[in-house]
């Protein structure tokens, strides 16, 4: 049982003499983390991660900074670790996505359907960028597009200047968009 | 779109794990928590000379183990280990040379009983590794209601273990190697207890503590091994007795403690006076029972 008003910093800092209370930061942040590594990796792999990533976070606590009252960009650079160990899997996780179509729904309109069909084109154009995105590039992108991080959370998580922040996102972010534009113009070819 | 937006329509379909999901990967933080638990510093009382005799159990490696791992002891300023504390380990070193040594066999399980700050704990462990085990953990929710998680420990056979969801099977499997719950390959002397220990030292702290509460603490040590560690705890700096410590059921026994790094309080194992059974850590875990049977999921 933890105050509901306590912040992380608190709890990681009395998890110190008493360890048992760290399991207040897992039920505060673990599904986050699950789902993130469920979008980079998959739900197998996430599930036996998200695990490993509290587990690392404990090892590390006493290097925690109790400056911040929020762990979770501490949690995702822990995960983000755990998936660069993995990034074969990651890339080949990508490349199925490209290649799968997922099942458009039929039953809708068919103006929808068409809709739909595009967009799975450009998911599956997107999962091939970010395949061939560099690791760091990649790490920045998803951090921000997908589990909506401030540029300032992502230096904490990972580490680094926010003008490396700024930079890979604007790289990743260029790949991103020629990809779509490639998709699109063969979109609009096939469909007149 | 832009491509942000469209980034974020592909993650969309991602749901957010449920607390059932989530469960079997808490019950192994909290297996890790509780293998590292340091309770409250507990008085200490005049320190007698002990008569001692009985049989033991395992866990005492876990602490052993736990102590190594956050990088030795800084010897400056800690006094010898006190010679109370000495002389019971050297008593329940004799008592275990006289255990008889029936080691399970390979389809049994090792099935332990515990009691820990979430609640009741129940595990069988396959002896070889190879044969699906179980854990059954109460967990209290947020409203106070208590759970029981059942969290399925598949075997590995031939190099391959069953990849679950949940306890949903996936159909997949994964490349392993068993996790043998009897520890055949402890060392059964001080000396190589000593090497083994000082290897494990080296491992990351993360690895030696899941490592510790996994591999020994429901584990099937035998009576040599527990000899040996006795013998190497008998030498740690610092090592001193207490008769007023209490398991986290509240039995009473005797607490042996030794001193820890500058951010962690005092380690105090408790042990039964008369049985030198481990009995737990003050104040974070009691061992209720611990036997050997045939099935997962049966009770002695």
């Amino acid at each position: 049982m933890h105050e509901p008003d306590e912040d992380d910093a608190t709890i990681i800092g009395t998890s110190l003499h008493r360890p048992e209370r760290f399991a207040a930061i897992f039920d505060r942040h673990a599904a986050h983390i699950q789902r993130y590594l469920a979008r980079r990796l998959g739900q197998q792999r996430a599930d036996d991660l998200v695990a490993e990533t509290f587990l690392v976070a404990f090892g590390k606590r006493a290097s925690y900074d109790l400056g911040r009252p929020d762990a979770r960009p501490w949690l995702y650079g822990i995960a983000t670790n755990l998936v660069r160990q993995q990034q074969r899997a990651e890339v080949r996780e990508y490349r199925l996505r490209a290649a799968i179509a997922p099942e458009p729904d039929l039953d809708g309109h068919a103006d929808r359907v068409v809709a739909q069909v595009s967009a799975a084109a450009m998911h599956r154009q997107l999962a091939a960028a970010l395949a061939g995105l560099s690791a760091g590039d990649r790490d920045v992108l998803l951090l921000i597009a997908w589990e909506g991080l401030t540029y300032d959370e992502v230096t904490l998580a990972l580490g680094i200047p926010i003008g490396t922040v700024r930079s890979r996102l604007n790289r990743a972010r260029r790949k991103a968009r020629a990809a779509l534009s490639a998709t699109q113009a063969k979109e609009t070819a096939n469909h007149g | 779109m832009d491509e942000l937006a469209l980034l974020k329509d592909m993650a969309d379909r991602t749901p957010l794990p449920s607390e059932t999901d989530l469960a079997p990967a808490r019950a192994r933080l909290t297996a890790l928590t509780q293998a590292s638990a340091a309770p409250p510093p507990v008085p200490r009382s005049r320190r007698r000379r002990l008569v001692v005799s009985g049989v033991t159990v395992v866990g005492l490696a876990a602490a052993i183990t736990a102590v190594v791992s956050f990088g030795g002891l800084d010897p400056v300023g800690i006094a010898p280990p006190d010679a109370d504390a000495v002389a019971f380990l050297h008593q329940a070193a004799d008592a275990a040379r006289k255990l008889p040594t029936t080691p399970p066999r390979p389809d049994q399980f090792v099935y332990t009983k515990s009691q820990t700050a979430d609640g009741l704990r129940e595990t069988w462990l396959s002896a070889d590794g190879t044969h699906d085990g179980l854990i059954e953990q109460e967990r209290e929710l947020e409203s106070g209601e208590v759970v029981l998680d059942s969290i399925p420990m598949p075997g590995c056979r031939h190099r391959q273990r069953k990849v679950l969801k949940g306890d949903q099977d996936t159909g997949l499997t994964e490349p392993c190697t068993p996790d043998a719950a009897y520890r055949a390959d402890l060392p059964t002397d001080a000396a190589g207890m000593r090497k083994y220990l000082g290897q494990a030292a080296d491992a990351k702290p993360k690895d030696l503590d899941t490592l510790v509460h996994f591999a020994f603490t429901e584990t099937y040590v035998s009576p040599q091994t527990m000899v040996a560690l006795f013998e190497v705890m008998a030498d740690f700096p610092g090592l001193t007795i207490d008769e007023d410590a209490t398991d986290l059921a509240g039995h009473p026994g005797i607490g042996l403690s030794w001193p820890q790094p500058a951010d962690q309080d005092t380690v105090t194992l408790v042990f039964d006076p008369h049985t030198h059974a481990f009995l737990g850590m003050a104040d974070q875990s009691a061992v209720l029972e611990h036997a050997i049977v045939d099935g997962a999921g049966q009770r002695p």
